[in-house]
Parts: structure tokens; C-alpha cells; sequence
């Protein structure tokens, strides 16, 4: 594509590193958040990657809302769970701490869950989950965020997109990772379709009323609606108890930001430290011989791999496959950028006085 | 069934165990078994959840266990007893029975160590997941429940049934507020939901089904009879059909997988059919009150559930509810109005009764 660029993994990873660096972020803080964003890009998850480097966390350290030098407290702590206060750092590295923890923990105990309050954005939440793959354990990750999203039968943002995911460790086969929002689309894609004028698909958003709306600009004053849809024909009322679901378990659990309070509009100059990140492991081990169950998981996931496609449809995938393809492909060929992205990188460069991301 | 109006004949609560047991007893199911399953079919039918209540008595249960496919009297074995883990094999007895075991197991644990999970292989249909998540809510605890079953969805892209409703429950006691109850098949819609559409000669809502194709259908009798349901998130992926499709499989990976039991192809038989020992369950409870303050920990959860029912309603609609709400409010009439039973269900329970030579179940009718 011609408005895209490619760029080397370690390219994207060190500039990422300089530009936190540039802003008082310790190294080894700054080293996890790079590698939290290359993984997005190179997985495909270009909303999550270095696209938000600037907006979400540079430019919140510069005007002093997220703390670069942020003192942690472990405010408790049990030998299966812990609750880190990330003193509004960086959400990153603090969920780095607490995912390990919760790993850490789980080699001992069998199972742990830890929670994160007072932190901000933490990127993709499939990155924490995944953590636990080489330990054999089963990862588990959610968050809440500032509000987008409309419950059934209701018209106020009451939730965000609220991503749930899971990683599970398999033999040959890649592993399997679910990383999912709660609501049918993310706020990104609404804004995808506003920039090219397209009629929003049903089920998607909500208007300023409530009432269900095709309408692209309803990111403005209308709402995101839960996974499922509008109402309950489509099990709307599913994806909006999910969502609820993981703020109990980051706001309302960790003593954090939740409800009303998390009605805000996103922007550099909103509030900080209002997120709140809960993570769990499970070792595999504590109820069965690893090595079976990964065999057995290969079976399982090429169940459905091998089963017949519908037509018009080329293959069945299982939840991880195509971002697992993306990690070869960009790995061999770069990483693709957008334009847009790379032009605002090269800016940020500028004011950061720091080399610019070379391109492939 | 969900979109319609209740039953007029109802029975009262203790009618209907003291009738499961009775029937579940006839055929040789210890007695103490036969009131745990008695104990979930009604919670169900007084939610409102009719189609995992006591509809699937003589189907799913007494005829399985007179065919002999399902071990009337079991032997459980503990296959791992960690003080944070526990892993059972039900010996191809009832859901219900086995799924109680390993909950109460699995909670005594997360007492003493804050939290624990347990599975259960080579079991049988539970009921509702719900029952069990709830369990977890009298000892303060947060409880999760999911399970496995015989095939009935395609996966994205798919046309092959690869795995059920494959539900997930959550219970989150609170303070004040009853406590929050989420209990999701991860397919759109729920089979009998098909059967009701059919009845009504009504079409199905993009989302819901299938074709044995693969294709998209809103032909009732068409889904019902050789096609599938979809995923929770509908047909493809613009609607998040592949969050709902990895749901089901996380369930599979938990309930079959990591139990050790059946799981992928060994579940493709028809659901209502004469099998036995291909479900699996996975249990989960935490001490919430681990991380902070319990009593500040309720009063938050009272907080936020409050906010979402004082939110604004959507035009149209009366209120914002949170999950678990409708089913306590059906909970609370039936208890008060009898339980409701559909008519064809009564035919079936009567006719069973007769068969197995057992007193049939007390009813009476409700006005209006």
C-alpha cells in the first residue's frame, strides 16, 4: 500500500525506547512499553500500537498527568493474589509487574489473580495474557477504560470497550489467544468510517436518544453498543454483562476509578490514573500432565481449523491464528505503518530531539 | 420459553422436587442425587430459564439412565487434590450431582486459600451454569461455572458444528443490591429460542442460524432441522461472530481440554440423543475480599450496579438492569404464584409419570 510504510521490529522497538526515554521514563519501564506496542503492530493491531505512542503517553507525561517516575505500593497481598497501586504510571509497565506476580504466584499456588489500580492505558490486553504461555499456564486479562459504550436499554456511556482475553498454550499448534472487546466494534473503527463516509453496520452504535443509528458521527454524542447489539435479540444484554463484568473486576475490585466516575471524555487533558487491570494465571501442570494436554490442545484447535468452511469463506481460523500469520509476515517484511503515523512519529522526533524511525 | 408468556398451570416448589426425586429415584438414582438434580431443575424453572428446567427431566436424565448410556450410581474419583485445585471424574453419573461436589470443593478450598478452581470430566449435562457460580455467593465468594455439550454452532466461517452453547456463569455477591448474576450461552441465541420462533411461524433475526450449508437463515424449520446456531455476535465478523465463536472454544479448552474429558469431535451427537461422560465442567471461586475490604468491596459492587439501574433508559425502553435481575424477579413471583409448566410439558411429565408408575406432580391454575 502506498500510505503505509514498513519498519524493522527493532527499529519500531528502539524508537520507541528513545521517545519515552526523551520524556524522564526509566529504561527499563520504557523497554516494556515498546515491547507492549511492537507487539501490537506486529500483530495487526495497529489501533494499539505506536499510532498512540504520542497521544496516550507522551504527550500525558509531558503535561505532567502521567507520572514517568511512578512509586508502586503493594496495598495487599496473599500467596495466590496481590493489588498494586501503580501510582498513575504508565499502565504498561505496572501490568508487566502485576501479570509476572500473578505467574509468579501461580507456579506456587497453582492459580493467582492480582489487580492494578491508579494506572493509565496498557495497550493490548492479549500482551499480559500471553505472558503466562511459556510458564504453561493459562493467562487471563481485563481493564476498563473511560466510557463508550451504552448498557442495554440504556442511552448514557456507562462502560468501555472493556477487552477481555485469554491465552491458552498449545503443542505445535500456535497458541490460542482471545483478545476481544466487549462492544461490537471499537471507538477506532467508528472513526475509520466517519474519515470514509460509510454507513455504520447495525448493531454498532447507539445515537445521543439511544436509539439504534447507522450514523458515523454517532462517536460524537452517541454510543458504542455491546457485543450482541441492540437490545436483547442478539444477546446484547451478554456483551453489556461482560463489560460490567471486568469493571467490577478492575474498578470495583481494586479500589480504583468505576461507574460514574468513568463517564469522561478520553483526551490529553482528562484525568489520569483512572484505570484499573485485573490478570490471572492458571497452571496447567496443578491438574494435569502438560505435555498430554498440549498434544490434546493441538488436536482441539485443528478440530476446528480443519472443519469445513461456509461458502464464500476460505478457511476457519481459531482465535490467535491471524495475528500469529501477522508476527511471520511483518517479521520478514516489516512492519507495516501508516503514513499518517510514521509523519506524526517523525514530528514527535523532532520536538524530542531524538533520531527519527528509520524505514525499511 | 423465552418470549412467551408463561403457563397458566403451576405447581408449587416443593411439588416439583418432591416429583424429580420421585422420578429420578424410580430409576434408580440415589436419593441424595436425585434431590441435588431436583434442587437445579427448579432454580431453573423459577428463573424463567424453562427450557433447563424440569422440561429435560425425562429426556436428558430418566431416559438416559433407563438406557443405561448415563450411570445412574456413580463412582466419583478425585484425579488432583491441590489446596487450589481440583480435578474430578464423575464416572459418567449425573451433571447436577457431580458439578455440586466439585463446586463445594472447590469453595472450601478458595476459603482457606483465597481462591481455587476445579474440573469435572466424563459427566453429563448440568442444568443451568448459573446454580453452581451461585453456590459461591453465600460463603462471599465470587463464583464462576462453565460447561461443555453436544454440538449445535458453527464456528466463523464454519459450516461443521464444532461446539455448543458452551454457557459461562459469573456470580459477584454485593452488599445490599442482589448480587450480580451473569449466565450466557456464547451462541447468539439458544436453541429453544429457534423452537419458539418456529412455533410463532415467525423468521428468524440476522444472527441466529444458519443452513446445513452454512449460510445465513432466517427459515425457523430450515435452521432447526438441519442447520446451526451461530455464535454470539452473529454471522461473520462485523458483528464480533468470531468473540462469541472464541468464547465457546475457551469453554471447550476448559471444560474438555484441560479436564482431561471429551472434547472437539467426540461431542458432534445430537443433543438430545442417547449418550453419556462427553461433558465437562470447569469451576472457579475467589475470595473477592482478598484484595481489599469486604465490607467496602460490597458496598462499591453496590455502587456500581446501582449506577447502571439509575442510568437513563434507551426510548421504549422502561429500564436499565443489570444481569441476574430478571431471573431473581421471576424467582420471587413463581415462588409466590406457583411454577409455571408449558403444557406440552405436562403431557410428557404426566405420560412419564404413568410409565415409571410414580405420583405425578400436583398443579393448579392461575387466573388471568
Amino acid at each position: 500500500m502506498a500510505d503505509e510504510i514498513r519498519v524493522r521490529e527493532w527499529e519500531l522497538f528502539a524508537f520507541v525506547e528513545r521517545a519515552l526515554r526523551a520524556v524522564g521514563v526509566d529504561e527499563a519501564q520504557a523497554r516494556i512499553v515498546a515491547d507492549v506496542l511492537v507487539a501490537a503492530d506486529r500483530r495487526g493491531i495497529e489501533s494499539h500500537g505506536v499510532a498512540r505512542l504520542r497521544w496516550f503517553y507522551v504527550d500525558r507525561i509531558r503535561n505532567g498527568r502521567i507520572s514517568a517516575a511512578p512509586a508502586y505500593t503493594i496495598l495487599r497481598q496473599t500467596p495466590a493474589s496481590m493489588l498494586l497501586d501503580a501510582g498513575n504510571g504508565l499502565g504498561h509497565p505496572a501490568s508487566h509487574r502485576a501479570m509476572t506476580s500473578a505467574i509468579e504466584r501461580a507456579h506456587d499456588n497453582g492459580i493467582a489473580f492480582t489487580a492494578v489500580r491508579n494506572s493509565n492505558h496498557f495497550g493490548i490486553a492479549g500482551y499480559y495474557a500471553m505472558m503466562a504461555l511459556e510458564h504453561d499456564m493459562i493467562g487471563i486479562c481485563t481493564t476498563d477504560s473511560a466510557h463508550f459504550a451504552a448498557p442495554t436499554f440504556g442511552r448514557t456511556k456507562m462502560q468501555g470497550t472493556n477487552p477481555f482475553a485469554f491465552a491458552v498454550p498449545a503443542g505445535e499448534e500456535p497458541p490460542f489467544v482471545l483478545d476481544f472487546a466487549t462492544t461490537t466494534v471499537t471507538y477506532g473503527k467508528l472513526e475509520v468510517y466517519e474519515r470514509k463516509a460509510l454507513a455504520l453496520e447495525d448493531g454498532w452504535a447507539v445515537d445521543e436518544d439511544g436509539r439504534p443509528t447507522n450514523d458515523p458521527s454517532a462517536r460524537h454524542h452517541g454510543a458504542l453498543l455491546p457485543l450482541g447489539g441492540y437490545g436483547t435479540d442478539n444477546g446484547g444484554h451478554k456483551g453489556y454483562g461482560l463489560g460490567v463484568l471486568a469493571e467490577i473486576l478492575t474498578g470495583v475490585l481494586a479500589a480504583g476509578w468505576f461507574g460514574s466516575a468513568l463517564t469522561l471524555v478520553e483526551s490529553p487533558d482528562a484525568p489520569s490514573g483512572i484505570t484499573s487491570h485485573f490478570f490471572g494465571a492458571i497452571r496447567i501442570g496443578a491438574l494435569r500432565d502438560v505435555d498430554e494436554f498440549k498434544l490434546e490442545m493441538d488436536r482441539e484447535l485443528r478440530t476446528f481449523k480443519k472443519s469445513n468452511p461456509a461458502p464464500g469463506c476460505d478457511r476457519v481460523y481459531v482465535a490467535g491464528e491471524i495475528e500469529h500469520e501477522n508476527e511471520i509476515a511483518y517479521r520478514r517484511d516489516g512492519i507495516p505503518v501508516l503514513q499518517s503515523v510514521a509523519d506524526d512519529l517523525d514530528a514527535l522526533a523532532d520536538e524530542l530531539g531524538i533520531a527519527a524511525l528509520p524505514r525499511v | 420459553m423465552i418470549g412467551e408468556e408463561p403457563s397458566k398451570t403451576r405447581t408449587p416448589e416443593a411439588a416439583e422436587r418432591a416429583f424429580i426425586v420421585r422420578a429420578l429415584t424410580a430409576v434408580g438414582v440415589r436419593a441424595s442425587d436425585a434431590r441435588d438434580v431436583a434442587d437445579v431443575l427448579v432454580a431453573a424453572d423459577l428463573r424463567g430459564v424453562e427450557s433447563h428446567g424440569i422440561a429435560r427431566l425425562e429426556t436428558f436424565y430418566v431416559r438416559r439412565i433407563e438406557a443405561g448410556v448415563v450411570n445412574a450410581r456413580p463412582t466419583y474419583t478425585v484425579l488432583r487434590d491441590g489446596p487450589t485445585q481440583l480435578a474430578m471424574d464423575a464416572g459418567n453419573g449425573l451433571g447436577h450431582p457431580a458439578g455440586i461436589e466439585a463446586m463445594r470443593r472447590t469453595i472450601a478450598k478458595a476459603k482457606d486459600h483465597g481462591v481455587a478452581f476445579g474440573t469435572v470430566r466424563n459427566s453429563n449435562h448440568y442444568g443451568i451454569a448459573a446454580y453452581y457460580a451461585m453456590m459461591a455467593l453465600e460463603h462471599d465468594l465470587m463464583g464462576l461455572s462453565m460447561t461443555n455439550s453436544t454440538h449445535l454452532a458453527v464456528p466463523t466461517f464454519g459450516r461443521k458444528k464444532t461446539t455448543g452453547t458452551n454457557p459461562i456463569a459469573v456470580a459477584i455477591p454485593a452488599g445490599a443490591h442482589p448480587p450480580f448474576v451473569l449466565d450466557m450461552a456464547t451462541t447468539g441465541v439458544t436453541f429453544g429460542r429457534l423452537e419458539v420462533s418456529e412455533r410463532k411461524g415467525k423468521p428468524l433475526k440476522h444472527g441466529w442460524a444458519v443452513d446445513a450449508d452454512g449460510r445465513e437463515t432466517l427459515d425457523a424449520a430450515v435452521a432447526k432441522s438441519s442447520g446451526a446456531l451461530l455464535p454470539l455476535g452473529g454471522y461473520g465478523t462485523d458483528n464480533g461472530g468470531h468473540k462469541g465463536y472464541g468464547l465457546g472454544a475457551l469453554v471447550d479448552i476448559l471444560c474438555g481440554v484441560l479436564a482431561g474429558g471429551a472434547f472437539g469431535a467426540s461431542a458432534d451427537v445430537s443433543e438430545t440423543g442417547m449418550h453419556g461422560g462427553i461433558v465437562g465442567h470447569f469451576f472457579g471461586a475467589f475470595r473477592l475480599d482478598a484484595l481489599r475490604d469486604g465490607a467496602e468491596l460490597a458496598r462499591d459492587v453496590d455502587r456500581e450496579l446501582g449506577t447502571f439501574e439509575r442510568s437513563a433508559p434507551a426510548p421504549g425502553a422502561e429500564r436499565v438492569i443489570v444481569a441476574g435481575t430478571p431471573e431473581r424477579e421471576f424467582t420471587e413471583r413463581y415462588r409466590r404464584e406457583g411454577v409455571p409448566i408449558d403444557p406440552k410439558v405436562w403431557e410428557t411429565i404426566d405420560a412419564m409419570a404413568d410409565r415409571l408408575g410414580i405420583e405425578k406432580l400436583e398443579r393448579f391454575t392461575i387466573d388471568g
